[in-house]
């Protein structure tokens, strides 16, 4: 074969990869077994992948795939912005049930806060006749909001770092590298349902979460109970109590969700299932007799929300585009806060103003009241002779 | 022919390299194939693009790591400028009442890592006297970490930088050689010293002349050697308060210029050892009693045990080791 060829036939191989490469792109949403509304993406958004290589912009806000939304991981979906869980497990792009969402480039700062503080009798309000339950379950939120709290031991980890980054002398450091960043991420519920008064339970397994209640016209809230250490709101106006249980302690068991086949737990190679579900079904079925105890009603009836969650829906998504719910933010709001050591809604530049110099003074105090104790200067034969 | 040859060339180029480029986009291995790159220091010379693709499958983190080796590699055996890279490495379990000065309050648990992090470097300048009267001519904190286990016991690193005292040998070859390691148990192979407290800094000081001059034994086998690492553990006994475990080792560093030069260290056996064994028994005056110690059953491999458990000898074979990592 003469060299031409040889390269010739090099170069088709290249375009089969390229064409065959491409159309696995385009498969991929297909073979997913949940499939929702509109997989208007086109050719060329599965050719090149459009949510992939745009970053925040507008064409991000309005993306609908719902294979792009979310990916399967051990315990259950990690969701994705815009990606908005409804019922039955299934998620559709934030766009089709709200208007004028800001986007996520800033993050929501509140105005003011209030504590709220957990309720020591450990039982949520009896749900009153007529009452629906709105269930939205989460295992952690991850878009942060402008809300910062934290505790005293976390601050003062946040100062042990920096003094080991700055005697460790090849990293460099600033002052203000002692100010750590404790964004409390924050969930949208948009509450939809207005063909009963909606007694909401809030529940999530890990980290802290703010929840941002959004309902649509009409609807009408009953009660809301959160369940879940760490959760702050920013309530919807009306006339309702909202109520805070801690869980994993004696008060609560820590929420749980019933495993599902769509869980990574289940396809991943090389799992040893019995090691891991087991474990979850056990914590699932203390938690789900807890709630029915409490709610007559199972804790997976009706519930929404994955393992990773940005945004939920409970009630049915609007069929007309006019119909969507008016989005509600947390900037300006005055939020409901978990008692915690520190809790900030002022503006970045305001909290590491503050911050450094409380830390410094923390800094100096443990270093025996002089600052200098910490960064010594070296010692040399000569010098010491 | 060669007019073919030539323009198949430039065929193949024009067709292949956007094919690639493209195909790399499209199932998204794009990112993996320029972070990479943008993570480099743009002042390395490693920044500079890779002549040929397939220098890509290589991947650019192995070059840059052999070039890290290399700058480590000069850091540690440039005695006049101090790396990171050459520390004696102090672990000890401390409570909040080890460093709180009499009738200073409790600051509250939360804030007890914090506290012993931070009066460590103190800690490290009052054992820097030490380090400066033999092995080194300048003693620097080079880094302090803290680690609280489950149990909510605190776990110090000091690690205490310096530049060695003795010059690091024959380094002219420095660039073509490897660079060897060799481990020296200074405390005995299956057990460790135990010592009262008021004897841990005289102990410590034994740890760091035996280092030296075990360096320099070295050298005058290889041609080089510096003291890398001087590890150094150091365990209260929770059962007898005031009492200390302590297991130390020294890791040495030599270049290695031609390959003949391993098996030379392999049949040295390092003398001087006694003059040792006997300067360590002056230093510890009987800290602890011989009892303590567990007998060794292996009468070959049994250690010389010092009244006061200072330092030992691992009698047979080399006391040389190769160190897998650090």
């Amino acid at each position: 074969m003469n060299p031409t060829k040889l390269f010739l036939t090099f170069a088709v191989l290249l375009g089969v990869m390229f064409f065959l490469s491409s159309m696995k792109e385009k498969v991929a949403p297909g073979a997913e077994t949940v499939t929702t509304a509109a997989e208007g993406n086109g050719l060329l958004g599965g050719l090149f992948g459009t949510a992939k290589l745009t970053t925040v912009g507008a064409q991000e806000e309005t993306e609908t795939d719902p294979a792009r939304l979310r990916r399967a991981e051990f315990y259950g979906w990690k969701a994705k912005h815009p990606g908005l869980a409804v019922q039955d497990d299934l998620i559709v792009g934030l766009s089709e049930a709200v208007s004028g969402y800001p986007g996520i480039r800033v993050p929501q700062l509140p105005a003011n806060h209030r504590i709220l503080k957990s309720d020591p009798t450990c039982s949520p309000a009896k749900p009153q006749p007529g009452d629906r339950i709105a269930n939205v379950s989460i295992g952690q939120a991850d878009l942060d909001s402008g809300l910062q709290v934290f505790t005293v031991s976390e601050m003062a980890k946040d100062t042990r770092r920096w003094l080991e980054g700055t005697l460790r002398k090849s990293l460099w450091t600033d002052e203000s590298d002692l100010v750590g960043d404790h964004a409390v991420p924050m969930v949208d519920v948009i509450l939809t349902d207005a063909s009963a008064p909606q007694y909401v339970v809030l529940q999530h397994h890990r980290g802290r979460v703010l929840w941002n209640i959004v309902p649509a016209k009409g609807v009408t809230i009953s009660h809301v109970v959160m369940i879940g250490n760490g959760a702050s709101i920013n309530p919807a106006p009306g006339n309702y109590d909202i109520q805070h249980l801690a869980t994993g302690g004696d008060c609560v068991p820590r929420v749980a969700r019933e495993p599902r086949p769509t869980w990574d737990m289940y396809s991943r190679v090389g799992v040893r299932l019995e090691e891991y579900e087991p474990r979850a079904r056990a914590e699932f079925a203390a938690y789900d007799a807890w709630f029915r105890r409490n709610f007559g009603q199972g804790a997976e009836t009706g519930v929404v929300g994955f393992d990773t969650t940005q945004h939920v829906l409970v009630g049915p998504i609007p069929s007309r585009p006019e119909e969507r719910v008016a989005y509600r933010p947390v900037t300006g709001a005055t939020v409901l806060v978990q008692e915690a050591d520190y809790v900030f809604t002022a503006s970045e530049p305001e909290r590491s103003a503050f911050l450094i110099e409380h830390q410094t003074e923390i800094a100096r105090n443990a270093a025996g009241g002089d600052l200098a104790m910490l960064f010594p200067e070296p010692l040399y034969r000569e010098a010491a002779k | 022919m060669k007019f073919k040859l030539i323009g198949g060339l430039i065929f193949f180029g024009i067709v292949t390299v956007p094919m690639i480029g493209v195909n790399l986009y499209a199932i998204g291995a794009w990112e993996t194939f320029t972070r990479p790159l943008a993570g480099l220091d743009p002042n390395a010379e490693a920044n500079a693009p890779p002549e040929a693709l397939g220098k890509v499958g290589k991947g650019v983190f192995d070059f840059v790591h052999d070039r890290r080796e290399q700058s480590e590699k000069a850091a540690v055996f440039d005695v006049t400028t101090p790396t990171p890279h050459r520390a004696i490495v102090w672990n000890r379990y401390m409570e909040i009442e080890d460093v709180l000065a009499e009738g200073e309050p409790d600051p509250g648990k939360d804030l007890h890592e914090l506290y012993i992090l931070a009066r460590a470097p103190a800690l490290v300048m009052r054992e820097c006297p030490s380090v400066i009267s033999d092995l080194a001519t300048a003693c620097a904190v080079s880094k302090v970490e803290i680690d609280t286990d489950s149990k909510g016991r605190h776990e110090l690193t000091m690690r205490i930088g310096f530049l060695p005292a003795d010059p690091a040998g024959d380094i002219s070859g420095i660039s073509s050689a490897t660079e060897e390691r060799e481990s020296i148990r200074l405390t005995p192979r299956d057990y460790s010293a135990r010592v009262a407290e008021v004897d841990l800094p005289a102990l410590r000081a034994t740890f760091y002349s035996e280092a030296q001059r075990q360096c320099r034994e070295l050298r005058d086998r290889v041609g080089s050697c510096v003291v890398r690492y001087i590890t150094i553990d150091e365990q209260e006994d929770s059962t007898n308060p005031g009492s200390f475990t302590v297991s130390a080792y020294a890791t040495l560093s030599w270049l290695k210029t031609d390959a003949n030069a391993d098996a030379e260290v392999a049949q040295a056996e390092p003398t001087g050892v006694s003059g040792f064994f006997k300067s360590v028994t002056n230093a510890i005056g009987g800290g602890s009693d011989d009892s303590s110690a567990p007998a060794s059953t292996d009468a070959a491999a049994k250690p010389t045990v010092l009244k006061g458990g200072g330092a030992f000898r691992s009698a047979g074979g080399s006391n040389f080791k190769q160190v897998a990592n650090d």
